[in-house]
């Protein structure tokens, strides 16, 4: 028999950062097939343009650190796909380039790059378009009327049901539409089944864990149940809610961001139940309609204080536990006794 | 003698290398926050520059003098002197500062007073140590020379970017961003500026043959 030397490591996953990040990416590609049934090539052209400049920032900002670039390292082109989903179709190229170099060259890289960043770069990217341009990124054009790829744009934009619900009024869209996404909105996030078909598909490949985005739909919920801020009943005001804007697309594709997630089950609930409330927070007292990124990047920053305190919830509440068994056994012996 | 004085002006030649090449925004941190909260024009900035100058120079020459020839004075005492020296320092600044623009103190707000307080924080940054009033002039107008290039860089950048002007006069950009006049871009905006400089430093330190800042 013949010794023979193998390199570590000796236990090999299939699963790899690659693998991950290319599930996204296959996630990904039916909200683009939505969009782009809704609002025409102009949606796939938007997201081939900032993934393209979401690639290119990132390689220049790897050549700049003295490395060489990664071409297996898929994460800039996942963060380059998420962003146009949170936008308009009508939304112009240079405000998609400039928030896909800002998530990479800004979020990403000055924080250590791959890994490292403690802020979601996507997150990021449409906070800083938000702020610059609101009236650009908060207009939508009506789904079904196909925009043209280049040129001038001549659609009649509307406002979101998230602006109605701002201003206090109910959205009058029927709920069939809200669920299938027949309403002016970014052009990713308003189809909730096809939303909720990516998050069973990235459960099933283990790319995300359930406990974050369900904490956070959850506190949302929670907080539109007890706080409604529209004239309406409880249950729909929990619909309205849940429905328009970001929150069922950040709950997916953003908060379960592996970098800058917490890493154990009770911090992910915690974290998510954080990023739920904040939401909600930033949407009753914010000046934005859509407010799931800006609550995210916030919480982004509590991550390694939620798992360093739930590590040490989790140890009290176990002591606890341990110490009433052993309390119970004792008792029992005594009066066996 | 002519050695003395050789060795002398190579140790502030020295020293002033020393401030320059260690910024002490860019690099010790120190009068951050006018910098990041009201850079943001060139305007803005030269106001920034002309008070930290009017302050920091006369009250870094009144500790010294006070610390070489009144050492009976204690600490306590030099302290509430050199603050009140500076803020009696703010009254020229702002005879000095006013002919830049009919809103300039709008602009600046409560900074114009918080930037002549902070030249008191140069006088405990670190690494410093006081050797008569020669070295404090040289620290700071070297303090001074250091904090002007990091505000005026900042400005520069955050008025091109937000406005597409420089001092007012368009450069003809067609996208700005007016992101960039809010203090969180201040705060990157430095931070860029910062490993810009420290590059340069070890670049220049390495051409140099001599030591590398860090």
């Amino acid at each position: 028999m013949q010794d023979k030397e193998l390199k570590a490591p000796h236990i090999r996953m299939r699963e790899s950062a690659r693998s991950a990040m290319l599930d996204v990416v296959i996630a990904l590609l039916p909200l683009y097939f939505m969009a782009a049934y809704f609002y025409g090539m102009r949606a796939v052209a938007l997201g081939a343009v900032s993934a393209a400049s979401a690639v290119a920032a990132d390689m220049l900002c790897v050549l700049v650190s003295g490395r060489l670039p990664n071409l297996r390292d898929l994460s800039a082109l996942v963060t380059g796909l998420l962003l146009p989903l949170m936008l308009p179709a009508s939304i112009p190229y240079y405000v998609v380039i400039t928030a896909a170099v800002f998530a990479i060259a800004v979020v990403k890289h000055p924080f250590g790059g791959v890994g490292q960043n403690i802020f979601n770069p996507a997150a990021g990217g449409f906070a800083f378009i938000s702020v610059c341009w609101p009236s650009l990124v908060f207009s939508y054009p009506q789904p079904m009327f196909p925009l043209p790829i280049a040129g001038e744009l001549t659609a009649r934009l509307a406002e979101s049901p998230a602006h109605a619900l701002m201003l206090g009024a109910v959205p009058t869209i029927d709920t069939l539409d809200l669920v299938l996404g027949r309403f002016a909105g970014p052009m990713g996030v308003t189809n909730i089944l096809v939303l909720g078909t990516c998050f069973i598909y990235l459960l099933f490949r283990k790319v995300i864990s359930w406990q974050a985005p369900v904490a956070f739909l959850a506190a949302a919920a929670a907080t539109a149940y007890f706080s409604p801020r529209i004239p309406a009943s409880r249950w729909e005001s929990v619909v309205f809610e849940l429905l328009s804007g970001t929150l069922v697309f950040a709950g997916v594709f953003l908060l379960g961001d592996p970098v800058t997630s917490p890493k154990r089950g009770l911090s992910r609930f915690l974290y998510g139940a954080l990023a739920g409330g904040a939401t909600m927070l930033f949407r009753y007292c914010g000046g934005f309609e859509q407010a799931a990124a800006f609550a995210l990047l916030l919480v982004n920053s509590f991550t390694l204080l939620i798992d360093h305190e739930a590590e040490r919830l989790f140890r009290i509440v176990r002591r606890g536990i341990l110490g009433f068994r052993a309390y119970r056994r004792s008792r029992r012996i005594v009066k066996k006794v | 003698m002519a050695s003395e004085r050789t060795a002398a002006a190579g140790g502030l030649l020295k020293r002033c290398k020393q401030a320059l090449a260690e910024n002490p925004v860019l690099f010790g941190g120190l009068a951050l926050a006018p910098v990041v909260m009201v850079a943001t024009t060139v305007k803005n900035a030269v106001a920034l520059m002309i008070v930290m100058a009017c302050t920091l120079v006369p009250v870094m020459l009144l500790e010294a003098v006070l610390a070489r020839y009144l050492p009976m004075v204690p600490d306590f005492a030099r302290m509430a002197l050199c603050a009140v020296f500076a803020a009696a320092m703010l009254m020229p600044a702002r005879l000095a500062v006013a002919p830049l623009a009919q809103n300039i103190f709008d602009s600046l707000g409560m900074y114009f007073a918080l930037t002549g307080v902070s030249a008191l924080m140069f006088l405990h940054s670190p690494g410093r140590e006081p050797e008569g009033p020669r070295f404090a002039v040289t620290d700071a107008v070297c303090g001074t020379l250091g904090f002007a290039l990091a505000v005026f860089l900042t400005g520069a950048v955050r008025e091109a970017l937000s406005l597409g002007t420089f001092w007012g006069v368009p450069l003809g950009f067609s996208v700005k961003f007016p992101a960039m006049a809010m203090p969180f871009a201040g705060f990157f905006t430095a931070a860029f500026w910062a490993a810009a400089w420290n590059s340069l430093s070890r670049l220049i330190g390495r051409m140099g043959g001599g030591r590398e800042v860090e």
